[in-house]
Order: structure tokens, then C-alpha cells, then sequence
């Protein structure tokens, strides 16, 4: 099961303005539709190139002043009425629309795959041989397509740009890192050999000595910040504290100096009546004074209490002056407390970092630190002036160490930027120099990658040439221009270069000297060597009417290497508007039983596209041989036209001798005395299986074939004793033919389809006319005829 | 039953024979050369995967250049 169309619909597609099916034979690779201009060869080309490569077709070739689109609709019919169906031999079924502007195909089975499908047109071939090397390279390099491939080299580039860009950043990091290093090695008086041997050499010295030594540096003039700070604090603190007292003091003297009636007891009076107000107040049900128990009612209790207060309101207002006052004075010997806790705290702090410590600061303030020692050692409790004054002695003692401090920091941070420095530099070279690694891998790498493709690129169309030239010698032996040759332009990448022979020349391009007919068949011969290098068993050829300039040998050239070609592929159709053609199968001069003839009838809007099938001449004349009543005239006629067909076909392939005359035509009867010795030569060998002798070879899967010689010479001689009857019957009006008898005409019409049997091969339907050395053969070779010359 | 080998196309034949010639340049490394002819095939590396198969060949290349 192959690929081959099996089944082809369209529906108001192109010229299919109403629905047409074509039936297509998958048992034979070729398919020949004819058709003369205007019948619809192209539409049905079109449809198969629209589902196949969702393509315009041919309307891509065309200027239609705007969208093409619209026009593949056939007319009166919408766009969206537009289906193509398709069916594979295998199984395999499609649908094919126009959805706005684009073909949609959508598979309708459940099995099968698309076929591949190749169309040639005049316009591929003009693109292939007239075009500029470049497009040449463009049509050439579709159809050998490495564009996935090609798409890898696009990202190969891409990151060979990306790893540069990389590079140079890399190297701008070494520029920079090394000129700072160069700033701060000059800085230092540029010692040693270089700013980086410098620097490598600081990188490695070791710090930790300074790094500890400036953490006690920074431990002790911290602890000698927080000792001023708390010395501070507790100076505030004290301030505070005797301002309070002084500020209780100050009220005291004010109540001394009130009226001494009831003197310092009256504010103890105000207390004592303000704290027995809550117990006589309303709703207590108070009925004695809660004092002296005396019986009192509670309503006078309350005046008397009112009336006592608001005569004590000096009084009252200056108790409430001390509360607050007294308040206050705690709280700040509170704070006092709490900051001579801190200070005292500070100051152990600093006694026991200084004493750690060693410096030449540390030493020569030894004398303060051993009287702070004392001073808090005599009250360790308890923050005293002397411990204070101690304090601030040993740190003006000690304060050079934020000097030092600063010195140590200084040094410190300029290891590190040397070292930061030295190792961005050994970071920014130590990149760079991958990512230089990495461009020269990448740029071998592309060479390697871009090389394969050219050079399989360069292969194939050596071997695309090759085959070409191999193929246009078929068509034009003996010729001196041909050897067509494909090849990449040396210095023009994405060139190909199309070179030929012509007379002495080898180096020819072939649109400047070939006829248009050899450039025809030269690009039809690129064409094929390029679509024989595919998948073939799953490729489709469609071949629409492109010989228009080629004469009528060459035509039958090319017929017989399609034929040749065509059992390689999975189908061929060649669309033509030569009759004589479809008339090579039709007449055996071509392997007819390996192609479907179909004609295209006249194409008209309201029927559209019409076609049939043609069946070979030899089997149209045994059916109306067959056929009742006899069409004596028919049988006759078409008996006649064959005979003759057959005969010119001999006469001239055994080059028989022909009486001379002006137009080069000659009479059935010139050709059958021309033929007539010939016919007694003449021997058919066929290849036919062995009868089976009942032996079981199992594996052996090679048909044994035995060979039969045939003499032609009684089917010959039998036509011709009837052969009066082709004018007496078929040609002309005469009494003498009527008296012919019906079966006189059937075996007039009988033996010429004998004959025409008895030299064509049984397997393809061709009379053999290929030159082997000794012999005629067919193209399926099974059949051959003898002699291959013959002069008598 | 094992599955009809596939014929490949001009692109899958041309990645295999370059992903070879990588591999023998040893720019790249047979661990990656799967992925880098299925890549190359049907045109899916990108820039980004280039330079990781490059790096990885020149940073962690195979001991015997097998494997």
C-alpha cells in the first residue's frame, strides 16, 4: 500500500464550478491527464498542490493585482463553499478548506500519512535555470532543505556574539581592576617590580594580628565613649537630683512662713480631713464621726469637713505641692541610682579592656588605671567622686587610642582594597580568558557546523548534477551541449552556479546559449534528480504541462524516462495538452498498461470540469470487436488507424525502406510491403513464470521465469490477407464493401489487435523499442524483440 | 516488533554527521551528543545550549572520551 491518490474531489476549487471526482488507478504509477488548453489540467494540480502543500498552486505564479485568494474559489461560487478531499491508497484521507486566507487541512482517517508532493510548473523551472545564482541557491536550498539545520547555525552565531560581548566585558573588568590597582600601588610609591606582583604579594600578607588588634582598639575607645557617656548621664542625673531638693526645700519654707495657728500640724489637719471625706460622703449612711465616735449626723459631718478644707485652702494646695515635690526627688535619686549603677559598670568595662590591652598608650597611662582600680576596689558598690575622677584621668589618658585606632583602620582598609582589587583582577583574567577559550571553541565549532552544511549542501548538488546529467543525455544524446553541473559559487556564499556544455565550451551558462527547449528540459531534469534524491516511495510528482517548446522526438524521450522514473515514486502525474502523448500509451509505443490515461473534455461554466478514462487502442478494438451489433466501419477504421500506427512505429525504428514523396507520408500499403520481409525476421522473447512443479521452496521469493520465443509472422500475415477491408469498410464509400461480410470485419479487426499483441510485452503494454546491443526490450525489460537490425 | 527505522531528513542526517565531527574535535562530549544531533535536527538549540554543551566539554571534559 502506497501513498497514491486514490480518490481526488473538488469543490468549487478553481475551474470545478460544480463537483467533480477523479477516480485515480493506484495499481498503475502513472497517470496521464490530457487535456487540450482550457479544460482544467491545472485545477486538478492545483487542488492536489493545495492539500498537499497548502499551497495557491500555479496562482503563485500569477499577478492578479491584489489578493490571490479570491480566485480560488471557481467563479460564482464563495470562498467558503471551496473543499478539496483526498484519499490515499493506504487509507489515508484529507479535507482541505479555505479558512480566510490560508488552506486548513484536516484529516479524516484514522491511518495514513500526507504524501509528499513535488509539482513542477514552467515558472519552477525558469526559477531553477534563469534565475540568478543566489535564487537558484534559494529554490535549490527549499527543496534540499537544511533549514532546521540552519536554524541551529542562526543560534550558534547568536551565541558566539553573546560569549564576545561576554569577552569584552571581561576585559574591560581587567582594564579596570588593574588601573586601580595601579592607583593605590602608585600611591604607596610604587614598590617592587609591577603594580600587580605588588599586589599579589599584599594579597597574601596575613592581617589577622591587625584585625584583632583593631577590634581591642575599637573594644577599648568604645568603653571610653560609654564612660563618657555614662559620665555623663549620671552628671545629668545628679544635677536633677539636687535640683528636686532644692526645689522641696523651697516649699518648706513657704509653709514656715504661713500663719503659725495651727503651723506645721495643719498639714497633717488637711491629710486627716481629706482622708476621712470618703468615709462620711453621701450613701455611707454615716450617723457618728468616724474619729471620736461622737453622734453626729452625716450631713454635718460633710459641712463641717467642707467648711475646715476650704478655711485650710493654703494649706491644702501646698500639701499637694510637697507630695509632688517629694515625688519628683525620688524619682530623679532613682535615676541618680540607676546611672551610678552604669557608670560604675563603665568604668569596670574600661579598667578590665585597658588592662588587657597592650599599647604604648595603655602603658604610659598606667598610673590612672591603677588608681581607678583602687578607687573602685575601696567601694565596689558604689560609684564614688573619686572613682569618677579616676575615670576621667585615665581616659584623657587614654584618649591617642582613637588616633591609633584610625591608623590600624587605615591600614586595614587599604589591604582590603588592595586585596579586592588584586582578586577582581585575577577573577576578571581568569574569566576572559574562558570566554576567550570559549569564542575559539565556539568559532571552530560554527566552522565545523557551517562546513558540514556546505559540504553536504555541495554533495548533494553534486549529486543532484550528476543525476541531472545523466538524465538530460537521455533526453538529448548525442547532443553537443548538455552535461549540466551544479555547484556552489567559491566566493559567493548562498550562490549556486549552473554550468553546461555547448560545442567546445564546458563552462557555458545554459540560459545564454540553450534553446528554450533545453533549458525546458534541463530544468525539468534538475527538477527530477532533485525529487528523485527524497523519500520517493512517499512522494507524489505532478508535472503540469511543461513542455511547451519541446519537438516531438525529445517529447518521446521524455515520455519514456518518465515512464522510466515514474515506478520509483509513489505516483506521477503528468498533465499534458499532447495528444500524441496520451496516443504513445494509448498505441503501445509507451508502457500502457502501467499508466491511467484520463481526458479532460471541454470545459464550460455550467459543467465545469469533466473527464474519462481512455483505454488502450488495442483493448477500444476487441470491445467493439465483441460489441453487438457490429459498427463495421468503427472496427474497421480503428483496426486500420492501429495497423498503420503499429507499422509506421516499426518501419521506422528497423529503419525500412519507403518509397520517396513530397510530405513525408506514405499509405497503409507502402508500409505493410515495407514491413513484410521484416515480420518473417522478426522474434518476440517473453519472460513468463514456470509452471509450479510442485516442489516447496519457502524463502525463495524470486519468481522463476522461463522464456518463450514468439514468431510474429502469422498474426502478420493474417492482417494482411484482410487488410483490404480497412478502405473498403473503414474509408471509403463502395458497393464492393457492403458486400464485405460483418465477420470478415471482426476478423479483419481481430487479427490487427493480434498482431499488436503479439509484439507488445504483456506486463507494461509497450512494443519493445529500447536499444540493449542485440535487442529491442520493453520498459519493464520482460519482453523483447529480435533482431535489433534488419536490412533485407 | 520493532518500529520501521524512519528516513531522515537532509537536516537529521546533516546534524548526525556534524554532531559527529563535533564529538571528534572534542568540542563537545558524548554524553551531550544525543541531545545535540536531536537539536541540530529539527533546529531547537539554542545559543543558550550551545554554550553550556561548549562549557561543559571545556570545564568537565570526559575522562577517556567515551564517557
Amino acid at each position: 500500500m502506497s501513498r497514491a491518490i486514490k480518490q481526488l474531489t473538488l469543490r468549487s476549487f478553481r475551474g470545478a464550478t460544480k463537483p467533480v471526482d477523479i477516480p485515480l488507478d493506484t495499481s498503475k504509477p502513472l497517470v496521464v491527464l490530457f487535456g487540450e488548453n482550457g479544460c482544467g489540467k491545472s485545477s486538478l494540480i492545483d487542488a492536489i498542490d493545495f492539500i498537499a502543500n497548502e499551497s495557491y498552486g500555479s496562482l503563485m505564479n500569477r499577478s492578479v493585482g491584489g489578493h490571490r485568494h479570491p480566485f480560488l474559489a471557481s467563479l460564482g461560487s464563495d470562498l467558503a463553499d471551496i473543499e478539496i478531499k483526498l484519499q490515499t491508497e493506504e487509507g489515508g484521507a484529507w479535507t482541505a478548506k479555505l479558512e480566510k486566507t490560508r488552506a486548513t487541512v484536516e484529516r479524516t482517517s484514522t491511518s495514513g500519512e500526507l504524501p509528499t508532493v513535488h509539482v513542477l510548473r514552467r515558472a519552477e523551472i525558469l526559477r531553477i535555470v534563469e534565475a540568478k545564482p543566489a535564487e537558484r541557491y534559494q529554490e535549490l536550498g527549499r527543496l534540499i532543505d537544511v533549514s532546521s539545520y540552519q536554524k541551529s547555525e542562526t543560534a550558534l552565531r547568536e551565541a558566539l556574539r553573546t560569549i564576545e560581548d561576554s569577552l569584552q566585558r571581561a576585559v574591560d573588568r581587567v582594564d579596570q581592576a588593574s588601573s586601580r590597582l595601579e592607583e593605590l600601588w602608585e600611591a604607596e610609591g610604587s614598590p617592587g617590580a609591577s603594580a600587580a606582583a605588588w599586589g599579589a604579594a599584599k594579597a597574601k600578607e596575613a592581617v589577622a594580628e591587625l584585625e584583632q588588634r583593631e577590634a581591642t582598639l575599637k573594644s577599648v575607645t568604645q568603653a571610653i565613649d560609654s564612660v563618657k557617656e555614662r559620665r555623663n548621664e549620671y552628671g545629668q542625673a545628679l544635677r536633677r537630683m539636687r535640683s528636686a531638693e532644692q526645689r522641696l526645700d523651697g516649699i518648706g519654707t513657704e509653709l514656715k512662713q504661713l500663719p503659725s495657728l495651727e503651723g506645721a500640724d495643719a498639714v497633717a489637719l488637711v491629710a486627716l480631713l481629706q482622708r476621712a471625706k470618703p468615709l462620711v460622703a453621701e450613701g455611707t449612711n454615716t450617723t457618728a464621726c468616724p474619729l471620736c465616735l461622737q453622734s453626729i449626723p452625716g450631713e454635718d459631718l460633710r459641712t463641717s469637713i467642707e467648711e475646715r478644707l476650704s478655711k485650710l485652702d493654703d494649706y491644702v494646695k501646698l500639701a499637694d505641692r510637697i507630695t509632688a515635690a517629694e515625688r519628683n526627688r525620688d524619682s530623679k535619686a532613682a535615676v541618680l541610682d540607676n546611672s551610678g549603677t552604669s557608670m560604675l559598670s563603665a568604668l569596670s568595662k574600661l579598667v578590665e579592656l585597658a588592662d588587657e590591652a597592650t599599647s604604648e598608650v595603655v602603658a604610659e597611662g598606667q598610673s590612672h588605671l591603677a588608681a581607678l582600680q583602687d578607687a573602685l576596689g575601696s567601694c565596689p558598690e558604689e560609684i564614688t567622686k573619686d572613682a569618677i575622677r579616676a575615670g576621667r584621668e585615665l581616659c584623657r589618658a587614654l584618649a591617642p587610642l582613637t588616633d591609633e585606632l584610625d591608623d590600624v583602620s587605615s591600614d586595614l582598609a587599604k589591604h582590603n582594597a588592595i586585596r579586592i582589587q588584586h582578586e577582581a583582577l585575577i577573577d576578571a583574567k581568569k574569566d576572559a580568558l574562558h570566554q576567550d577559550q570559549l569564542v575559539a571553541q565556539l568559532k571552530k565549532t560554527h566552522e565545523i557546523v557551517e562546513g558540514a552544511r556546505k559540504a553536504h549542501v555541495d554533495s548533494v548538488l553534486h549529486s543532484i548534477g550528476s543525476e541531472c546529467e545523466a538524465l538530460y543525455a537521455r533526453i538529448h544524446p548525442e547532443e553537443k551541449l548538455g552535461s549540466p553541473r551544479l555547484s556552489m559559487h567559491e566566493s559567493k556564499p548562498g550562490s549556486v552556479e549552473l554550468e553546461g556544455v555547448f560545442q567546445n565550451r564546458t563552462d557555458i551558462p545554459p540560459q545564454g546559449y540553450y534553446s528554450e527547449s533545453h533549458l525546458d528540459t534541463l530544468g525539468f531534469c534538475v527538477w527530477l534528480a532533485i525529487a528523485q534524491r527524497g523519500d520517493h516511495k512517499s512522494t507524489i510528482l505532478l508535472i503540469d504541462d511543461v513542455f511547451t517548446s519541446v519537438d516531438a522526438q525529445h517529447i518521446s524521450r521524455i515520455v519514456d524516462l518518465i515512464s522510466d522514473v515514474a515506478e520509483e515514486f509513489a505516483q506521477v502525474i503528468v498533465a499534458t495538452h499532447y495528444r500524441s502523448w496520451r496516443d504513445r500509451y494509448k498505441r503501445a509505443h509507451a508502457p500502457g498498461l502501467k499508466a491511467q490515461l484520463l481526458e479532460l473534455h471541454r470545459w464550460t461554466l455550467d459543467k465545469g470540469i469533466s473527464l474519462s478514462s481512455t483505454k488502450l487502442a488495442v483493448e477500444e478494438l476487441e470491445e467493439q470487436c465483441e460489441t453487438d451489433p457490429l459498427e463495421r466501419q468503427a472496427v474497421a477504421s480503428q483496426a486500420g488507424i492501429l495497423l498503420e500506427a503499429l507499422l509506421d512505429y516499426l518501419s521506422l525504428n528497423y529503419r525500412r525502406r519507403l518509397p520517396r514523396n513530397h510530405d513525408n507520408e506514405w499509405t497503409l500499403w507502402d508500409l505493410l510491403s515495407a514491413c513484410r520481409k521484416l515480420f518473417g525476421a522478426l522474434e518476440i522473447e517473453r519472460d513468463q513464470a514456470k509452471a509450479s512443479d510442485g516442489s516447496d521452496d519457502e524463502g525463495d521469493e524470486e519468481e522463476a521465469l522461463a522464456t518463450v520465443t514468439e514468431a510474429v509472422a502469422p498474426f502478420y500475415e493474417e492482417t494482411g490477407r484482410l487488410v483490404f477491408l480497412r478502405n473498403q469498410v473503414g474509408c471509403h464509400f463502395n458497393l464492393s464493401g457492403d458486400e464485405i461480410s460483418n465477420d470478415d470485419v471482426r476478423a479483419f479487426g481481430e487479427a490487427t489487435a493480434k498482431l499488436v499483441r503479439s509484439v507488445s510485452c504483456h506486463a507494461c503494454g509497450e512494443i519493445p523499442s529500447r536499444n540493449k546491443g542485440d535487442h529491442f526490450a520493453c520498459t519493464c525489460g520482460k519482453t523483447r524483440m529480435r533482431p535489433l537490425e534488419y536490412d533485407k | 516488533m520493532t518500529e520501521p527505522e524512519q528516513e531522515k531528513s537532509p537536516s537529521q542526517e546533516l546534524a548526525e554527521q556534524a554532531a559527529d565531527a563535533l564529538l571528534k574535535a572534542k568540542l563537545v562530549r558524548k554524553k551531550d551528543l544525543a541531545e545535540l544531533r536531536s537539536a541540530l535536527g529539527i533546529g531547537s538549540a539554542t545559543a543558550e545550549d550551545w554554550i553550556s554543551w561548549l562549557d561543559l566539554a571545556m570545564e568537565k571534559p570526559e575522562d577517556d572520551g567515551n564517557e
